[in-house]
Formats: structure tokens, sequence, C-alpha cells
């Protein structure tokens, strides 16, 4: 279910965001060199081994292979265990105003995709746009000369 | 699949999370690299509330409702996010976080 909530929902956005882009080898940008990669793998590394240290210390593997571990229920996340009925009542019962609240979340969240994704800003005359000196303007209506004015306006 | 399994895959997620958030400066795979270690948390709680529920403790829907409504919130969250991605690729024409035109959003 949560699989299909993710392939669903997250997967599928980045995907289309991936072909609306369609991007360009320039618009890729550069990458951090070695240095910082390295650092970004011992960071990492440190992380994994702080976060997964605990699951060779938790309890259930203490005291040899024979002490009695908690049996973790084999239907679990299973459609018998974890199906639709179950699923639903535990929703709608314990759940209620967070799923109403999830509802506002994600018509809050459509708003502001519509408001954010609108087109105002103008497209840039060439392919890579140098970068001007005193270029701290980043206000949509700040249009350069050149540019054709596509959909701009719209916003107020 | 027992705990420290899931927990050992669920802290890997996380750290291969960090790494690419810290490596990276391709503002869509950051994006992405922020969902793993949301999932490797996710991943952890699904686990502790299969423990629990296999030894007694507490229901087994839980952990999973929980989950659920964590993701429900990453999904708007990656759609806001894409957005203003999309909005700052249209200004900046790059998907580099470190952009001359991105950066100018520093104010």
């Amino acid at each position: 279910m949560q699989v299909l909530l993710y392939a669903g929902a997250i997967m599928v956005l980045f995907v289309f965001v991936i072909m609306l882009l369609s991007l360009r080898k320039e618009e890729l940008g550069h990458e951090h060199g070695g240095a910082r990669k390295g650092f970004a793998a011992v960071a990492a590394v440190l992380v994994f081994l702080l976060l997964a240290s605990p699951a060779w210390t938790y309890p259930g593997r203490e005291g040899g292979g024979n002490a009695p571990q908690p049996r973790p229920d084999s239907r679990f996340g299973t459609a018998e265990q974890f199906g639709a009925t179950e699923t639903f009542v535990a929703l709608y019962d314990d759940g209620l105003v967070a799923f109403e609240l999830v509802s506002v979340l994600l018509l809050s969240a459509l708003a502001g995709v519509v408001i954010l994704a609108r087109k105002k800003f103008p497209p840039p005359a060439g392919p890579v746009v140098p970068v001007e000196k005193h270029d701290h303007s980043v206000v949509p209506e700040h249009h350069p000369p050149s540019g054709p004015l596509v959909g701009a306006g719209g916003h107020k | 699949v027992n705990i420290q399994t899931a927990l050992v895959f669920s802290a890997a997620l996380f750290a291969v999370g960090v790494y690419g958030v810290l490596a990276r400066r391709n503002l869509l795979i950051l994006l992405m690299s922020v969902e793993l270690m949301l999932n490797g948390a996710n991943l952890a709680i699904v686990a502790f509330s299969r423990e629990m529920a296999g030894s007694g403790v507490g229901n087994a829907q839980a952990g999973q409702s929980l989950v659920l409504f964590s993701m429900a919130v990453a999904a708007s969250e990656v759609a806001v996010g894409l957005s203003i991605l999309i909005a700052l690729f249209r200004h900046a024409r790059s998907v580099d976080a470190a952009s001359p035109r991105a950066t100018a959003l520093r104010g």
C-alpha cells in the first residue's frame, strides 16, 4: 500500500519533472570536486554507523540464539492482516481528524503548486544567461529587454 | 526478515541520502536524497511497529497508519519542492544549486 502511494504520487512527479525540464548538458551545472565527495562519503559512513549500531545490540539478539525472540506477525503488511477493512477502520477511527487534515494539506499543496509553477518569468534570450553585474532582481516583474514576453503578467 | 536487517537497511538508506545531499549539486538529486532519508526513517518506524505488534505491545495498524500519513505529507512536500524547482529553473536556466542566478536568490 505504501509502495503504491509512493510509486503513484512521488516517483511519477519526479519522472514527470525530469521529462518536463529535458535538461541540456550546460543546464546540469557542475558537481562538487573529489574532496567534497570524499568528505560526503566519510560523513555518510559515520551516519550509517551511528544509526545502524543499535541494531546489533537490540534486545532479542541477546542471550544467544535460544532466547525467546518476539515473533513478528508473519501476516504483517499483507492484505490479510492489513487489508482494506482494518486499515480504513484504523484510519477512520483513530486518525479521522488527521485523515481530514491530510486532505486539506493536499489541497493547499495543490494550490501552492499552481501558484508557484505559473509562468511568470519570461524566458531569457539565450540558452545560458550571463549574469549581470547588479543582478539582484529576482522579482517576476524583471523583464530582460530582449526576451519575448510569454505568458507574463498573469500574476496579479 | 528480522528487525536488525530492517534497521540496518533503513540506516543504509539514510546514509545514502546524506551522501547525496552532501556530494551533489543537482537540485533534483538533492530532493531525491532528502526523500531517501525520509524513507529510511519511515522504514525504521514500520520495522519497530512490526516488532511491537509481534511481541503483543501496541497494534499493528498504528505504525503503518503513521507512515501512511507521513508519506502523504511527503507527497505534498515533493509537489511543492518540485514546483519551486521548476520556477527556479525558469529563472536560472540551470538545476545547479550553486549556479550564479540561483544563488542570487540569497538576496
